[in-house]
Parts: structure tokens; sequence; C-alpha cells
């Protein structure tokens, strides 16, 4: 039958155990496999460097997450969002990869953009449409903030005399009043 | 429907720079056909033979293939096979059950007699990009044994041979996204206990 359970402390103790007692030995693929995932659900984040191809980034890894585990009476909580086994997302413009958790914040923010990759998850909290709606809505809010920052670099060509012509406004008004505005659904 | 315009669309030449090279990797992976979330998986738009996303239903894993020696998996092979309206190929993958308990025959022998199977195997191949790394069979139409023998003196020790079969309209299923890395990462998922 399927397993279908969290990691839970003891087990990834006894693991990193039993690879410790054969460590000079190569990594099997399985216990790659088994530190990525408990390498993700402590620290959050992939093993370094494990995309460039080095030779030991996972016996690197294996060595860091034992040393914290030993420390540790209990996992961290694990994300509310999983990826089911077989997918990954690539996140675009980006190296990152996720494989199995996915960090809650990551993952509304592609189901506010794509909702329907919700079939890719094996795990989601009930309420994630309205977790992505509120991630979207975060996200426009900060978007909006920053181009008030920014310097908007002229749309028309320099003419001859150096002062430009046209291009943005440099204070949107509208960011402010964004807010205060009512969100049609 | 539209007919199918069978034609060669390239040269047939040897890629000297990354020749082509024999055998398979020892460690495999077998899905239980229907685990597999057929709804979620994604072909490579360019190439039907290559599948980007091979998504397991929630819940459910695959199960690491372990063989020893010096040529893995012998006896697996594709062969063409002639059909009455249609050509197809024979997928065979061979392997050995070096166990054979209580809880092997139990949890793999009786199961393989009768279920459905999708198996990844990795080629000492990987092609120029990557590509032909990671080979998927019974995508199409699932593997089925076909032979199975257990001989107390035989060279599986008193251990299983078994071969499973898929007849399938494609030579080849491909399983690659992006590149190397990321595939391996995909790879290395199916065999994680379900999130």
């Amino acid at each position: 039958m399927a397993e279908y359970k969290m990691l839970e402390i003891g087990e990834v103790k006894e693991r990193l155990a039993e690879i410790k007692g054969r460590f000079n030995l190569p990594l099997t693929g399985q216990d790659k496999a088994f530190i990525d995932r408990a390498y993700r659900r402590v620290f959050g984040h992939d093993v370094p460097n494990k995309k460039s191809g080095c030779s030991n980034c996972y016996k690197d890894a294996f060595i860091v997450l034992f040393n914290q585990v030993k420390t540790m009476a209990k996992l961290p909580k694990p994300s509310d969002y999983a990826l089911k086994n077989g997918v990954v997302y690539q996140v675009p413009f980006s190296g990152a990869a996720f494989v199995g958790d996915v960090p809650n914040e990551v993952a509304e923010q592609i189901l506010a953009k794509f909702p329907n990759k919700i079939s890719m998850f094996a795990r989601y909290p009930e309420d994630w449409e309205k977790r992505a709606k509120k991630s979207s809505k975060k996200a426009a809010k900060t978007d909006k903030t920053d181009k008030a920052d920014e310097q908007p670099e002229p749309n028309v060509e320099q003419p001859t005399d150096g002062e430009p012509t046209g291009g943005e406004p440099t204070e949107p008004s509208e960011s402010g009043e964004a807010d205060k505005q009512p969100k049609g659904e | 429907m539209a007919e199918c315009d069978w034609a060669i669309a390239q040269n047939i030449a040897e890629d000297c720079d990354n020749p082509q090279t024999r055998g398979l990797e020892a460690d495999g992976i077998i899905i239980n056909r229907k685990d597999i979330d057929f709804a979620s998986c994604v072909k490579d738009p360019t190439n039907p033979n290559i599948v980007k996303t091979l998504a397991l239903k929630t819940g459910t894993k695959g199960y690491s293939v372990a063989q020893s020696g010096a040529t893995p998996f012998t006896g697996t092979q594709t062969a063409f096979a002639a059909g009455t309206y249609r050509n197809k190929f024979n997928k065979d993958v061979q392997f050995v059950v070096l166990d054979h308990s209580a809880d092997a025959a139990h949890n793999i022998i009786d199961q393989l007699a009768n279920g459905s199977f999708v198996l990844v195997l990795k080629n000492n191949y990987n092609g120029s990009d990557g590509k032909s790394k990671y080979e998927i069979v019974g995508y199409e139409s699932g593997t089925r044994q076909t032979e199975g023998t257990r001989d107390p003196y035989g060279d599986a020790d008193g251990g299983w041979i078994v071969k499973l079969q898929e007849v399938a309209p494609t030579s080849a299923i491909f399983l690659f996204d992006t590149d190397e890395s990321t595939t391996d990462s995909a790879v290395a998922s199916l065999l994680t206990p379900a999130p």
C-alpha cells in the first residue's frame, strides 16, 4: 500500500544515522531523495548547488542536516502546499525549481496566476482560493508601491537639447487611491 | 479524423561527439499504472515521444527496482511487431527479484502477476542534451507480466526472473523536463513517500 505520511523527527534522525554509518560509500539515489526532502523541510530550501552537478553537495548537505537535526526536538511545520510526486514546478525567469513541499507564499503566487495548477498539488489547504486571491492583492499592492518609488525611464527619444518632452508622470497618485478602491470580484 | 502521415524527418547518422552506448543503469522505478495521474501528465508539445511531467496521484509513490551485476535488466528489449491494421512495438523489461520471502511473495510477485505497471529506466546513453537518459515503459498501455520463473538452483539463486511487456504504438517514450538536473529531481520525487 502507498505510504502517506509527513516526515517526523524520529524518522529523520534514524535515517540520517543509518546513512552516517556508511558515509564513506557513495550515496544512493534514495539517500539523495531523502536528503532533498529532509533538507527542504528543515531549512525551507533545496540542497545548495545541487543543480550545478557538484560531486559533494549532497554529502556536504548531509553533514549540515545531521548537525542541525541532532539539536532539534521536532521538525519545523511543513508547508501547507506540496506538489504531487513526479511534478517539478519551475519558477519562470529564475533558476528555482520545486518538488514536494512548496513554501506557502510561492504556492499562493502560482495559484493566484494559474488557479488550474491546483491539479498539480497533492496537499493544499481548503481555503487555497481565498489565500491565493489575498496573495494576488498583496502582490499588486507591493507592485504599485515599488512603481511609485521608481524613477520611470522616459519612453520617448531624448531631444538633442537633453530635455525630456514626454514620458509618464513621476508622481503616480494612484497607489494610495488604489488601496481605497473596492476590488471587483 | 486526419490520416496519419508516416514520413522520416531526420538524417540517419551517428553523433560522433556523443556516440550511442549500450546498457541500462542498475536503478529503475516501477509504478502501479493506476497511480499515474494522466490528467496531470504533460507531453512535450514539440515531440510526442517525450513526457515532461509524469505525475502521480495524491497519496501514491513509485518503488525502486534495484538490480545487480554487470548488465542490469538483462533481457530488456524493444522489438517491432507487425499488426493487422497498424504495426507496433513490443517493449520487454526483464529484471530479477533476489528476494524469496513471504513479504516479497505477497507485495511483489503476486502483484506483478496480475497488475499493470509503468517503469522508468535509466539509459547509460543520455544523449547530448540529457533527453535520452530516462525512458518510460508502460506509459501508453501499461506493462503486464508475460514470464516469471523461480529456480532454486538458477542464476537468480532462488529468486525470481520476471519479464513485463507493453505493446505500444511508439518505439520509445522519454521522460525529460527542461534539463537533466530538473528531470533528475522529478524522477527522485517519484520515490519519496507521498507529501
